[in-house]
């Protein structure tokens, strides 16, 4: 090849190159060219996490998104548009740190994991938005001020009375259902299990065997016929009926219907119920069922901090557990599992069909993890449990108390916050955009999408149409109620997630939202929920008023205290530590801590900072 | 005169460097890339070095942070496992100091002796593959196999009888730290003796021949000729390594260790991960410090080692 024609080959491999990276670029983050609106302003948001990109590759190109950008927005009605920015996938939060400490900050951050507001405005991240949101989000302010929940975790007040915002936070409608709980395989107990006040054994199955949330049966559990216990926990769960275990006891019997089961179907070396590595969850969960509390820093009833750590709760918690260790309930092997996430333990073992009990996610409820192998998955139904009273441990300070330190969602989260760097744009027609979303239409398109008459309209967008959801994403059922569409709800996929514009700050419906769930289903669910997180504040509005300096003392203090539980918390539960001389040792080394010096700290901000 | 001669001498060295300079630029021009990537990526970086005596936060930078002296340090050493950790971190260090820098050798040497040349590349080959295996992967690998259940496992009970257990999880010494050290030289020894096959390949036939004449046996060859040949190249290698040793490549313990082998698991690196990020802040400061902390060490072993391999004639600088 001669050289000029070397030279034209990479002249026009270098052109092909320009405006591929053109055409490459250049489509990133713009709205669809649908609509006679051009925008007039680009705002830079950067996203936590964006919808797989099985559907698209960049967020912009949401449908619901692109259908609210056709309109104009503010009083000099402008139309907007935005350019999502979003970190590689596993380094979300090196993206998000190298922005702050470059300062290149984009205009809207999503405010999952910063620090809280208030100190992001210290900081200089962010910019206080009140004149913003008073003038232009007359949604907002009015459901800010609905409720006590939301005020108190949307507004900040000041030694002056007057309020503030800080971040436009996301306000649901009900406390909506969390993605992971305990559950168990109902079908052993069905199979292996009697009547505990007739001795008949119990019978069921599946109604429709391509239904795998049609299961029926006649289980009930021991303490329904205790009228005593029964009647204590009717006071806190009124909705019981006795078909779903409610005390350890409960739990404990059903062990050893397990135990019966993997010695009948020849499962060997498992175990009726595994934990997280350390022993325990910081957050309370199973250990609040002790008598209420967490081993961290909590509220009781009458908004008194304590610390759990040393607490009885924490130690007749332990006990249990070390109980169920010695009777081989307690995985033998839990504290090796450390590269296990506390609701996927031994995963491995759990979608063989081996084990009883666990701490799993929704996509196991039901008959889903039935292989139609003819392995130890053949007839599976896992149903959801309620977080269990202790009746059988402890002094009577830790028996029958509901937990209160529990995973659950507030009725406010996230949210985004605005940096400085958007200052000179239009915040006018963004504020007013944002104020959409807090009405029951914005609300619609945010959760769930378009509509169908919203689809129909919007010819020039073909999401719907390519993705089957003619009829939209979702339609008002006879009760009035706003239903999830059958393409939706079959979906195993993202569909349903990549149809509305979940990232907007915004009003989440769950109250009259029927997600389309099967009842069985949908009862687990709501079983994971049914006591609520009055008790564990960390993250709530009273420690976000926190300033940096605080917030560091309690997490280097926490940092010290945690490996000191992590390392001896176990060897009570294997037994390796005993309770009587050990325990006293354990209190001892958290007190040289000083836990009450944050004790304190941490008061000041409850009394000021109430979050429920 | 002897100024004079100096004088001449110097001048004459100082025009030979221009001279070679204006001679051999584009040589020169070709470092520079080198030297700014060094400055800017290696040296300039250095003055984040503050950040250990300073309560450094990422929104008042280094200039703002307020300077806290040796405050980090005196948490980092006064950290009630501090001492376990620096034990483990020590204890791994000379394994890997002296079993792990001789497997490398051993294999070389073991490679020169093998007569069949496709053999011989087979071997070498297959021995590279396990450094190109990212340290996730080895160390789920590595999990499965000394699980309970694990084929090495069942190795060990059924022919060497030995307890059937997860052998990550048995705290007595030494056991986290052989099986760390075999992991490490299972990885790396194809990689790392590929230094020596260069230089035992160096090596004159002609002294082989002479010596096999001479009626020397294999053995004999290797300890008189061969080893003796290649003994520079190990004292370099023994001046790089001795300096990374302690402080390099514990990010895979991360991956193995858990609460119940704190005991003989936690080294300074992974000790300081749980202290700096395990509360849920990031304590930049503090990682800082040992970091700072685990450079000075390296640098002091450096020095030693190549002050101790000065004296055998062969050292690096």
């Amino acid at each position: 090849m001669s050289i000029r024609t070397k030279w034209i080959a990479l002249f026009v491999a270098v052109v092909v190159m320009l405006v591929g990276m053109q055409v490459y670029y250049g489509s990133i983050g713009t709205t669809s060219s649908g609509g006679s609106a051009t925008p007039e302003t680009t705002f830079d948001w950067w996203i936590y996490s964006g919808t797989s990109s099985e559907y698209y590759d960049n967020y912009a190109k949401n449908p619901a998104i692109q259908y609210t950008l056709r309109k104009v927005w503010g009083p000099e009605e402008k139309s907007i548009a935005f350019n999502f920015l979003q970190g590689a996938p596993g380094s979300e939060a090196d993206n998000y740190s190298t922005m702050l400490a470059s300062g290149d900050l984009p205009d809207i951050i999503d405010a999952v994991i910063s620090d809280p507001p208030k100190v992001m405005v210290t900081k200089g991240y962010a910019m206080e938005i009140t004149e913003w949101v008073e003038q232009y989000m007359p949604n907002y302010v009015a459901l800010a001020h609905s409720n006590n929940e939301y005020y108190f975790n949307s507004v900040s007040v000041d030694d002056e009375g007057k309020e503030h915002y800080y971040a436009l936070c996301n306000f649901a409608d009900g406390y909506d259902t969390i993605f992971q709980g305990y559950q168990y395989r109902r079908d052993w107990i069905v199979k292996y299990g009697v009547n505990s006040s007739t001795g008949v054994p119990f019978t069921g199955g599946y109604t429709d065997e391509t239904d795998q949330d049609s299961w029926e049966d006649n289980v009930m559990f021991p303490s329904w016929y205790d009228e005593a216990k029964k009647a204590k926990y009717l006071e806190l769960n009124p909705s019981w009926d006795g078909t779903t275990p409610a005390y350890i006891s409960d739990w404990e019997w059903m062990f050893e219907i397990f135990t019966r089961a993997q010695a009948d179907l020849g499962i060997k070396d498992k175990y009726s119920i595994s934990m997280y590595y350390p022993g325990f969850t910081w957050s309370g969960g199973l250990l609040s069922c002790f008598g209420g509390g967490t081993c961290y820093w909590y509220q009781d009833a009458d908004n008194k901090v304590h610390f759990g750590g040393n607490e009885e709760t924490f130690k007749t918690y332990l006990e249990c557990l070390h109980n169920w260790y010695q009777k081989g309930w307690l995985d033998h092997d839990f504290n090796q599992r450390t590269s296990d996430s506390f609701y996927q333990i031994d995963d491995t073992s759990v979608r063989q069909g081996q084990i009883g009990m666990w701490n799993g996610v929704q996509s196991e409820l039901g008959g889903r993890l039935d292989m139609k192998d003819g392995g130890f998955t053949a007839g599976i139904f896992v149903d959801g449990a309620t977080y269990p009273i202790n009746d059988v441990y402890g002094p009577e300070s830790c028996q029958y108390k509901a937990p209160d330190c529990v995973m659950g969602s507030g009725l406010v989260s996230g949210g985004i916050l605005i940096t400085p760097k958007a200052a000179n744009k239009d915040l006018a027609a963004l504020f007013s955009y944002l104020d959409y979303f807090y009405s029951e239409e914005g609300a619609l398109l945010k959760c769930l999408g378009l509509s169908k008459a919203q689809a129909d309209e919007f010819t020039e967008n073909t999401f719907y149409k390519d993705n089957g959801l003619e009829g939209g994403a979702w339609f008002l059922n006879d009760e009035g109620k706003y239903q999830k569409s059958d393409v939706l709800v079959q979906d195993s996929g993202q569909l349903a997630t990549a149809c509305g514009f979940n990232k907007a700050p915004g009003l989440g419906l769950i109250k009259n939202v029927d997600l389309g769930y099967a009842p069985s289903y949908q009862a687990s669910l709501d079983r994971w929920t049914v006591f609520p997180n009055t008790g564990f504040f960390q993250g709530t509005r009273t420690t976000n008023e926190m300033s940096q300096e605080e917030t560091k003392t309690v997490a280097d203090l926490w940092a010290k205290i945690l490996e000191y539980m992590t390392k001896n918390a176990a060897d009570f539960i294997t037994g390796k530590n005993d309770f009587e001389k050990g325990w006293d040792k354990w209190v001892k080394v958290l007190g040289k801590y000083k836990p009450d010096t944050v004790t304190a700290l941490f008061q000041t901000y409850v009394d000021k900072y109430p979050f429920r | 005169m002897a100024k004079k001669n100096a004088a001449v001498l110097t001048g004459s060295a100082r025009r030979s460097w221009k001279t070679e300079l204006k001679r051999d630029w584009v040589v020169y021009m070709l470092f520079v890339p080198i030297i700014v990537y060094e400055i800017i990526f290696h040296f300039l970086p250095m003055f984040g070095i503050v950040m250990a005596f300073q309560d450094y936060n990422v929104a008042d930078g280094y200039f703002g942070s307020p300077w806290v002296g040796l405050k980090h340090f005196a948490t980092l050493f006064g950290g009630e496992d501090f001492p376990q950790a620096i034990r483990n971190t020590v204890a791994i260090g000379l394994l890997k100091a002296t079993i792990g820098f001789i497997a490398p050798i051993i294999f070389a040497l073991m490679l020169s002796l093998i007569e069949n040349k496709k053999f011989k590349r087979f071997c070498q080959t297959l021995s590279y593959m396990p450094n190109f295996v990212a340290a996730v992967i080895v160390c789920s690998l590595f999990t499965q196999f000394l699980a309970k259940d694990g084929p090495l496992t069942m190795l060990l009970t059924n022919i060497f009888g030995l307890t059937n257990q997860n052998w990550f999880a048995n705290d007595q010494i030494p056991v986290f730290w052989l099986i760390y050290l075999f992991m490490g030289i299972w990885q790396s020894i194809g990689w790392g003796s590929i230094m020596y096959v260069a230089a035992i390949s160096q090596i004159s036939g002609d002294l082989h021949e002479a010596a096999a004449i001479d009626g020397a046996t294999r053995m004999q060859r290797m300890f008189k000729i061969t080893l003796p040949n290649i003994l520079p190249m190990i004292m370099m290698m023994f001046v790089i390594n001795i300096g990374t040793a302690f402080v390099a490549g514990y990010d895979n313990i991360l991956l193995l260790y858990m609460p119940s082998t704190y005991s003989v698991s936690d080294t300074v690196f992974t000790y300081t991960y749980r202290q700096a990020f395990g509360g849920g802040s990031s304590n930049y400061s503090l990682s800082a410090a040992s970091g700072l902390f685990q450079s000075v060490v390296g640098t002091v072993l450096l020095l030693l080692s190549n002050a101790l391999s000065r004296k055998t004639g062969s050292s690096l600088f």
